[in-house]
């Protein structure tokens, strides 16, 4: 109920955000024509304040809430961002075996053979058939 | 008319020995590139448009249209298996194949997965064959204001039924709407809530939203709870009933009047161009539950759910080529990729094809139906063979289906900047999942906001800004109507 609450509270807080700083920054407002390049963005955050307060007074519906889970799919989160980081700057080849290295040792993986096959063998093969078969770039 | 001369030259081309072989092979690589969460049949299609040139046009369309189906088969594949779409329209399909999967019946789940594809999809072959002109003119006389009334039938329907709370589900219709806003704004070419990257003025892509809410937001889950324990990524008990590994004739046979109604919605929808195959999968799904006399055993694994979702999402594939043969408007993202394929073969999709290119095209009705049928003998291998697949660990499983999605999005997106995107929705996808709003209704209307945003411009300008002329549209009067009680149904009595 409480986390309902919660999550209805953000959805108000978004709705009006967009409203008062989001959008008068972000669209260009025109007076002319029907659909006006804020209208379709106005109506929805409109709908999204008075779902939000609907969901406020009457929270229904399952929240799965799991704190330990959270903070681990956060870690994960941030190697993928480490990942998009490391193929902007070194490339593929050098940065897919670490970083699925690193996710399968955070999973628990430490079968050598398991191993070996997710940071040499899929890598290889991504790029085999990426770059020298289909001819495209690789990041 | 076309002759009864070159329809049989048409089928005969479609049966050559080069012909069947590019039809199986794009069969495998769709059952491949579908069966992987993050790759899809758009992409592999995009992928290989350019690899087409060098083609006969009848083949290189050929082997276009089997990964299109074959992939459709495929995505079905890790839904069931680990509860991730291969693809968005088989999102549907994991509501019950994947609890049938943890009860130890995937074999079950998968199979009739394929055979209901591969019905629906041959049903609507054969719609699209024999009267493919006659509903695209039905389709045609839906006027702006006719869709944009069925757009607020269809999300309302789906917001209702998809999410357990009715408000949530349209808080996440809501959200899509708005991501779907940013980007130039369709009707003064004005660009919107692009925050100063211009990589935005398209719109945010489409792989990258699909892909990191389905795809990410599920790894990320699965990645969380996996942690320490490297377990295979679905532990099938042993020692099954024999009953459970195979699917037999009667439970295939009691899902017919399923998969004849999926059938018919996807088939429908599919000749409507822009409604697209994820929702006639959820309306299939939600039709099949109302039709059904335990309609509590939904979402707990039953093989009717599977059958509804299969069926739809495949029939969607033969009718979206009704408007594009006839009328050169492409039904959904894969029409468009096929119609760009026919303009680089020199061929103008349009009303004068049947006249001009009758041999091509009933060659290429041809070759559907042998993809169906290559559909249904390379599954039959393939889901032993992804069933193996899947009890290799969740380390390497999900390791690989992150390194896939990561270059997937980037190939399709050409850069870093679509990864970046498709993380930050993974983000968003995993918080809404935990807050119980639905990624899935998000996608649809995500998906056909832009569409959206042009028929409701199209309508204020036909009626001009006057509800009160809408009594001139009774068809779209009725369709306001349905929604108004789908809503009030699915919404407030259910709950």
């Amino acid at each position: 109920m409480l986390v309902n609450r919660l999550s209805a509270s953000f959805v108000i807080f978004l709705g009006l955000s967009l409203v008062y700083f989001i959008f008068p920054i972000e669209i260009e407002k025109l007076d002319y024509g029907w659909v006006r390049p804020q209208t379709l963005p106005n109506i929805c955050s409109f709908l999204l304040i008075t779902f939000g307060l609907v969901q406020f007074v009457f929270p229904r519906g399952k929240v799965d809430l799991q704190f330990n889970q959270i903070l681990w799919s956060g870690i994960f989160m941030l190697v993928a961002f480490i990942a998009v980081f490391g193929f902007h700057n070194f490339g593929f080849i050098l940065t897919a075996p670490v970083f699925s290295l690193t996710i399968m040792l955070f999973i628990g993986e430490r079968r050598i053979l398991w191993l070996l096959l997710g940071v040499f063998l899929i890598p290889f093969l991504i790029w085999l058939s990426v770059d020298q078969i289909l001819g495209r770039f690789l990041p | 008319m076309v002759e009864l001369e070159i329809i049989l030259l048409g089928l005969g081309d479609a049966f050559s020995l080069q012909n069947f072989i590019f039809i199986i092979m794009g069969v495998v690589i769709g059952q491949f590139v579908g069966a992987v969460p993050g790759i899809g049949p758009i992409m592999a299609t995009a992928i290989a448009i350019p690899f087409t040139f060098v083609l006969d046009p009848l083949i290189g369309i050929s082997f276009l249209v089997g990964v299109n189906k074959g992939g459709t088969v495929g995505g079905a594949i890790p839904a069931i298996l680990i509860n991730t779409p291969g693809t968005p329209d088989s999102a549907a399909t994991a509501i019950d194949g994947h609890p049938l999967a943890k009860q130890g019946k995937h074999h079950k789940a998968t199979k009739m997965a394929l055979f209901s594809s591969v019905t629906g999809d041959t049903f609507s072959d054969l719609i699209l064959i024999t009267v493919s002109a006659p509903l695209a003119v039905l389709a045609l006389k839906m006027g702006p204001v006719e869709k944009f009334a069925l757009m607020i039938c269809a999300f309302s329907i789906i917001s209702g039924l998809i999410s357990d709370s009715l408000i949530k589900g349209l808080i996440a219709g809501v959200l899509g709407l708005l991501f779907a806003t940013v980007g130039l704004d369709p009707e003064h070419g004005t660009p919107r809530l692009f925050f100063g990257y211009f990589e935005l003025y398209d719109g945010l892509p489409l792989a990258s939203v699909a892909i990191g809410m389905l795809a990410i937001s599920e790894i990320l889950k699965r990645l969380s709870n996996a942690r320490g324990k490297a377990l295979p990524t679905i532990q099938i008990p042993k020692n099954q009933k024999k009953e459970d590994q195979q699917l037999s004739f009667t439970e295939y046979w009691s899902c017919r009047y399923t998969m004849l109604r999926g059938a018919c919605i996807g088939t429908v929808l599919g000749a409507m161009p822009g409604i697209g195959s994820t929702a006639a999968a959820f309306m299939s799904y939600a039709s099949a539950k109302q039709a059904s006399k335990d309609p509590s055993s939904f979402g707990k694994g039953n093989l009717h759910g599977v059958a509804a979702t299969e069926s739809a999402n495949s029939a969607v594939m033969g009718a979206n080529l009704i408007p594009l043969l006839t009328l050169g408007i492409p039904g959904s993202v894969s029409a468009a990729l096929l119609i760009s394929a026919f303009v680089i073969h020199g061929i103008q999709p349009g009303p004068l094809l049947f006249e001009n290119q009758g041999r091509l095209i009933y060659g290429l009705f041809g070759a559907m139906i042998i993809a169906n049928f290559a559909n249904l003998w390379i599954g039959q291998i393939g889901l032993r063979f992804w069933s193996k697949v899947i009890q290799a660990p969740e380390s390497i499983i999900f390791s690989s289906a992150l390194l896939l999605c990561f270059i997937g999005v980037f190939m399709a997106t050409g850069g870093l900047f679509g990864v970046t995107v498709m993380l930050i929705f993974g983000i968003i996808g995993y918080i809404m999942n935990i807050f119980g709003y639905s990624v899935v209704i998000f996608i649809i209307t995500f998906f056909l906001g832009k569409k959206f945003e042009q028929l409701l411009s199209q309508t204020l300008v036909i009626i001009d800004g006057n509800p009160a002329e809408l009594i001139n549209f009774p068809f779209a009067v009725f369709l306001l109507i349905l929604a108004i009680l789908s809503f009030w149904w699915l919404g407030f009595r259910k709950q």
